[in-house]
């Protein structure tokens, strides 16, 4: 070893040495020869020959010393640095096209990393279970417990060592008029030892704190909430205020904890024993207590008992059933319990979609590249060609085929790894850019992180190595294989083989690339005509809402009683009115695309009639002036009066879309007819039959009456078309969380910032302690539309994604074509000298590459069909054979490649014949 | 290049090497001609696995170069035995006995 060592450090001496030991054999030989006769001039030359090569034979005594192939790779390293210097064109080229792919995959693998492998952030993640009750009839309907349930489940198991409780919910943090929303988690006290992680600071909840309706004020803060605050060191024990009550920190998570979901943070945690002040009707639940047992607010995860898994854990969770039944026999009515790992999300079982579009992504990402890769070995194969000679004079030299397969791939990887640090670079970049622009559209803090994680940059290296593998060893071996007489003679690179199977594609890498370049194109014409069809959505949702100001408020993110609320809400209401410039203002509990859905189950009064007679449909309890606001005409009947709007005492009045009347009338008059209304329908799902034995239905005690028919309006993005629809009286049907709309005579956009302030100060006006949650343009609020954006973001992506594949696939065919014309100068100036005219020999060269171009294009056309088909769910209102996106995409495609052979070929018959000919 | 002489088994140049330098220290070109005149010209050694061979003895530790000044008064690299050279010759002399003993009973000749 040591020897070897010191034989790398005194490589030159060592290399003096053979050269000096074989010329003196060199020598000795000749005198040799000398003596046996020959003149001096031909004993040295048989004296040479005898030796044989020495260069070669200097390379095996080299190899034996060891060491040789470091040597060999700084000698490599050094040449590939010094070719790639060399042409500086290609080397640019190379790295941005690398670059790109590489970039692209690294943003997407992070983006998709953090989705689906990101593990959780607790203690021993395969222990934790969530557990569900689940309804016999329908495996679909799966229900958190109430508090009871939870007792009940913590007393009588044997299945868990502890098992925690926890509601995820969106609330009010910070100062009066300047509320920011956040998530926030009401936990039990054993929350933090049941996830096996400690405070970074301070302590974790007191079981007596976590016990209903103590009302102890404490809080823990997330080490994010901790970082917004620049790491207060009086953050600890300070007060905060959590929808307008104030609360003391009592501690601090560490770094890097997210709670129970993996992909956004937990950002405060508060004690059950403040359920009741906290928890706002954003759930479902709206105001039930903690120790209500008709709640289903809690989500329970335990820890299985050490030993027991998913499996194994049955017998122990049938045991707990029969338990809970006992105990809760009418909410646990053909139920029984379920468990599974925690979702990733809050909700429940979502995680399959997720996978699916991560799934998507990645797949995108790998097909750019492999067009990347593609591209580049069609360049170095392209380059190759002209470095033929190199290689033969090499070979002939006395380099072993293996030598110079190294070195090529020496160069292969140089580029890969310059191109992969490119690539890290833009994935950093555009990784941040996503999150910020997400960060815009939802309260929440993103998991999702874009600083370099080691998981990120083992992917970046995968990457580079896979890059590598891919596009230079196939041009490696292929160009070392050369016979070395036939290219030191040949003539400028001809093509020499005569090939057997004329019809197919010459370079059929070329076609692939064509190929899945138009597959990538045609999704990315799909998606962008997607975001245009989006981008236009407001007037599809039905309404018009070009001058329309949204004012989004919630009373009880204050602290205030519900029922001051409606008063409240209507001096709010002649207040917007009462401005200049409005033409009307209304309160309304939804707006179309708002992401929340409020279900009720309808019941049509009468028999006998044909239709259906039951069904769910989407509600939204609005003012007096709502449709006038919004710009929705009533197509039959009237709109609600003030009186109706009001006061919950008056007369039971409901407006219907047409979806409906239509389903439930489909014959009659809908005016004039009645309705039964329940609220259980979002929770127990639409699959439930409303029947006399659900003691929800018991609440079915008043029949609405039919007094108005509007259109229906779309609520939700991908609605293929719009749902059934009804309008209860703000009076009847009011939640704290609440929208005005303001429809203005005209709303200049540079005044849009003025209208916003005085909006507000005309809120705090009436009442100072009511938080703002947005004040913003009807248009401003689609922009911020979840589903919007993912549509837009998809179409970002895949435009991005298309413009890559389209100059890929034009640069790597114009790269082969142009140089396989050029190899050919000499061919067409004697066809030119002979006397071919210019367009016959532009068209001949056309011709034969249109066989290339043409099966790539259809193969492409092919694919793309197949992706379009599956990336169809994603796509709004466009259909998967989009006849704009599948002519666009190939004709802009078809054009491209045909000037990347048409150029070149007309500049080979610009060539003077003489010239031509005496090329090389 | 046709070569009417015996080819070298494979593995048997390291042990004429060293036998040619049992005697006295050698430069190359002498260690091959010493393998030729020993065997009376049937056994010729190409160049090419000559020098090869030479510094894997050299790197194995059997031979050591020094530099000396040949016959016709010129520089020239002297490869020696060394102790484990010495060893070794013995060693490979006796299994290569056994085995031509070996190879002639296969053949009937013994």
């Amino acid at each position: 070893m040591i020897r070897k060592l010191e034989s790398f450090f005194q490589r030159r001496r060592l290399e003096t040495e053979m050269a000096e030991e074989m010329r003196h054999h060199v020598e000795l030989q000749t005198e040799l020869n000398r003596k046996s006769g020959m003149s001096a001039d031909e004993a040295r030359f048989v004296a040479l020959r005898q030796f044989g090569n020495v260069a070669s034979i200097q390379e095996q005594a080299r190899e034996v010393r060891g060491w040789l192939w470091l040597e060999q790779l700084l000698q490599d390293l050094r040449y590939a640095i010094r070719q790639l210097r060399r042409n500086p064109g290609f080397t640019f080229a190379a790295i941005l096209v690398l670059g790109l792919g590489i970039g692209a995959n690294v943003a997407v693998f992070n983006f998709v990393h953090s989705l689906l492998f990101a593990p959780p952030t607790y203690a021993r993640p395969v222990e934790v279970m969530r557990v569900f009750s689940q309804a016999k009839q329908n495996p679909a309907d799966l229900r958190d417990f109430s508090y009871p349930a939870y007792r009940e489940i913590l007393a009588g198991n044997t299945l868990f060592s502890d098992a925690l409780a926890s509601v995820l919910l969106v609330v009010g943090v910070g100062e009066k008029g300047d509320t920011r929303r956040a998530a926030a988690a009401v936990i039990s006290a054993n929350y933090f030892s049941v996830l096996g992680v400690s405070p970074a600071q301070g302590r974790t909840f007191l079981a007596a704190e976590a016990a209903p309706g103590a009302g102890n004020p404490v809080a823990i803060v997330s080490y994010v909430f901790w970082k917004k605050h620049h790491f207060d060191s009086a953050l600890l024990g300070s007060t905060l205020l959590i929808n307008s009550r104030p609360f003391i920190i009592v501690g601090i998570m560490p770094e890097g904890f997210t709670g129970t979901t993996a992909l956004f943070y937990t950002e405060i945690w508060v004690p059950l024993g403040v359920y009741d002040q906290v928890a706002n009707d954003d759930k479902a639940d709206a105001g039930r207590t903690l120790t209500d047992p008709m709640s289903s607010a809690l989500m329970i995860l335990g820890r299985l008992k050490p030993g027991l898994n998913a499996v194994t854990g049955q017998p122990a969770l049938q045991a707990l059933t029969t338990n809970l039944v006992q105990t809760f026999p009418v909410q646990q009515k053909d139920r029984s319990l379920t468990m599974a790992p925690p979702s990733r999300f809050a909700s429940s079982n979502n995680d399959t979609a997720v996978a699916w579009v991560g799934a998507l992504l990645l797949g995108m990402a790998a097909i750019v590249l492999l067009m990347a890769c593609l591209n580049l070995a069609n360049m170095l194969l392209a380059r190759g060609t002209a470095r033929r000679k190199e290689i033969a004079l090499r070979l002939a030299l006395g380099g072993g085929r293996g030598r110079i397969i190294r070195q090529l791939l020496t160069e292969g990887f140089l580029l890969a790894f310059i191109g992969g640090v490119a690539g890290l670079l833009l994935a950093l970049w555009s990784s941040a850019l996503l999150t910020a622009s997400l960060g815009r559209m939802i309260p929440i803090d993103l998991v999702w992180s874009a600083e370099p994680q080691p998981a990120l940059l083992a992917a970046a290296f995968g990457f580079c190595l896979l890059g590598t593998v891919g596009f230079a060893l196939g041009p490696a071996i292929k160009l070392s294989r050369s016979d070395v007489m036939v290219h030191l003679k040949e003539h400028a690179g001809e093509d020499l083989v005569r090939r057997r199977w004329g019809f197919l594609p010459r370079n059929p890498l070329v076609s692939a690339q064509l190929a899945l370049s138009l597959a990538l194109l045609t999704c990315a014409a799909l998606f962008i005509r997607s975001a245009t069809r989006a981008g236009t959505g407001a007037t599809e949702t039905g309404l018009k809402t070009g001058n329309v100001f949204l004012v989004e408020i919630d009373a009880s993110l204050g602290g205030h009683d519900k029922k001051q609320e409606l008063g409240l809400y209507r001096r709010l209401n002649e207040r917007f009115a009462a401005l200049p410039g409005v033409e009307s203002a209304s309160v309304s509990v939804d707006v179309p695309l708002s992401g929340q859905d409020f279900e009720k189950q309808l019941r049509r009064v009468g028999g006998g009639l044909s239709g259906n007679s039951s069904a769910s449909a989407k509600w939204n309890g609005v003012g007096e002036d709502y449709f006038k606001t919004v710009g929705l005409p009533l197509l039959r009947g009237r709109a609600f009066t003030v009186a109706e709007a009001t006061q919950a005492g008056e007369p039971p009045v409901v407006i219907i879309n047409d979806r409906l009347a239509k389903e439930f009338w489909p014959d009659g008059d809908a005016l004039g007819q009645r309705l039964l209304l329940s609220d259980e329908g979002a929770a127990a799902g639409a699959s439930t039959q409303v029947g006399a034995t659900d003691p929800a239905v018991s609440k079915l005690t008043e029949a609405y009456e039919v007094v108005g028919i509007v259109p229906a309006t779309r609520h939700n993005l991908f609605e293929s078309t719009p749902d059934k629809g009804i309008y209860l009286p703000f009076a009847r049907g009011s939640r704290s969380h609440v929208f005005f709309q303001l429809k203005f005579a005209s709303l200049p956009p540079e005044s849009e910032v003025a209208t916003a302030d005085l909006l507000r100060r005309v809120v705090s006006g009436v009442d100072a302690a009511l938080p703002i949650l947005s004040v913003k343009t009807f248009t401003r609020h689609l922009d911020g539309n979840i589903q919007i954006w993912i549509v837009r973001a998809g179409a970002a992506i895949f435009s991005l994604f298309g413009v890559l594949a389209l100059c890929i696939a034009i640069v790597g065919a114009y790269g082969v074509i142009a140089y396989s014309v050029a190899r050919r100068t000499r061919e067409i100036g004697i066809r030119m000298a002979l006397g071919a005219p210019p367009l016959a020999v532009q068209r001949m060269i056309l011709r034969e590459n249109a066989v290339m171009l043409g099966s790539g294009l259809l193969v492409g056309l092919l694919l793309a069909l197949g992706i379009g088909k599956i990336v169809s769910s994603l796509l709004y209102r466009v259909d998967a054979l989009d006849p704009v996106a599948f002519t666009v995409a190939p004709g802009v495609l078809a054009v491209a490649a045909f000037f990347a052979c048409w150029l070149p070929a007309r500049r080979a018959t610009k060539v003077d014949p003489i010239i031509a000919l005496r090329t090389e | 290049m046709a070569n009417p002489k015996a080819d070298l088994l494979q593995g048997t140049l390291d042990l004429l090497i060293l036998k040619s330098l049992q005697l006295e220290p050698m430069h190359g070109f002498g260690i091959a001609g010493r393998i030729g005149q020993l065997s009376k010209d049937m056994l010729t050694v190409e160049q090419g696995s000559l020098y090869p061979a030479l510094y894997r003895l050299e790197e194995q530790g059997w031979i050591k170069a020094e530099w000396g000044v040949s016959d016709n008064n010129r520089k020239a690299k002297f490869y020696s035995l060394t102790a484990t050279g010495r060893k070794q010759l013995v060693a490979e002399e006796h299994s290569w006995a056994k085995l031509s003993t070996a190879i002639n009973l296969v053949l009937g000749n013994a």
